[in-house]
């Protein structure tokens, strides 16, 4: 699981030039992807303070507006990605947009539960 | 149709520290959210649970090109993403509705459109 993490606001104030060079680097990603290991999924995400955050309160359920965290970097996107080790999906990730944190977490195998591998 | 991701940050301490057959229950209670979503039109269409944020690397870039790459998460927040689902529906006030379900042990769960695009 690779968690693109990033300053809220970076895209919508980026020029037209610094968008492209951020495409760029997402295409170069999924080529070197493509070549060494598996994409599964990938997603872009609407800005943090677009989501509705769910929280049980004292057992009933309380909807917010905004993110779980109020960061100074939010989640902008996600890729899965199957690969031989976690060492060659963080050296694949230097591919991609300088101006995010790149975080890369394995993912967990549950017996009896592989719905999930079922991807698209 | 639109496509919105369920993250689930928790407490992963807990988690950790919980005894095997309340981990089944949890297991349970997304089982019965999969059932639910499906009976009331919305499509998963992913998911992951995610090993702890202490397993995972971080890596960062300067200005001038040198990467950077750490132990740990992007942000030492209390709550890590321990999961997440993507959901495609046509309905997000009922997505929200049938993630009550979750609230059973799920501490937090963050819903977001996904957009096209680069990715």
């Amino acid at each position: 699981m690779v968690l693109l993490a990033e300053t809220e606001g970076g895209w919508e104030s980026a020029t037209e030039q610094q968008r492209q060079e951020v495409m760029d680097a997402h295409t170069a990603f999924h080529k070197a992807v493509a070549e060494r290991a598996t994409m599964l999924a990938g997603e872009a995400l609407a800005e943090a303070r677009e989501a509705r955050t769910l929280r049980h309160v004292g057992g009933a359920p309380v909807v917010t507006e905004g993110p779980y965290a109020e960061t100074a970097e939010q989640i902008g996107g996600f890729y899965l990605v199957q690969a031989e080790s976690l060492d060659l999906v963080v050296e694949l990730c230097g591919l991609l947009p300088s101006s995010y944190a790149v975080e890369v977490r394995p993912v967990v195998d549950i017996e009896g539960y592989d719905d999930t591998r079922d991807w698209t | 149709m639109t496509s919105y991701v369920v993250l689930l940050p928790g407490d992963e301490s807990a988690w950790a520290a919980t005894p095997e057959p309340q981990k089944q229950e949890m297991y349970a209670v997304h089982a019965e959210f999969a059932k639910r979503l499906a009976e009331r039109g919305h499509q998963v269409t992913g998911g992951a649970e995610l090993a702890p944020s202490s397993q995972a690397r971080v890596l960062r870039t300067s200005a001038n090109g040198e990467h950077t790459v750490t132990q740990g998460p992007y942000a030492e927040t209390a709550e890590q993403v321990t999961g997440f689902y993507v959901v495609e529906t046509a309905d997000l006030d009922d997505l929200v509705e049938v993630c009550k379900v979750l609230g059973r042990g799920e501490s937090a769960i963050e819903i977001r459109e996904c957009r096209g695009g680069g990715m």
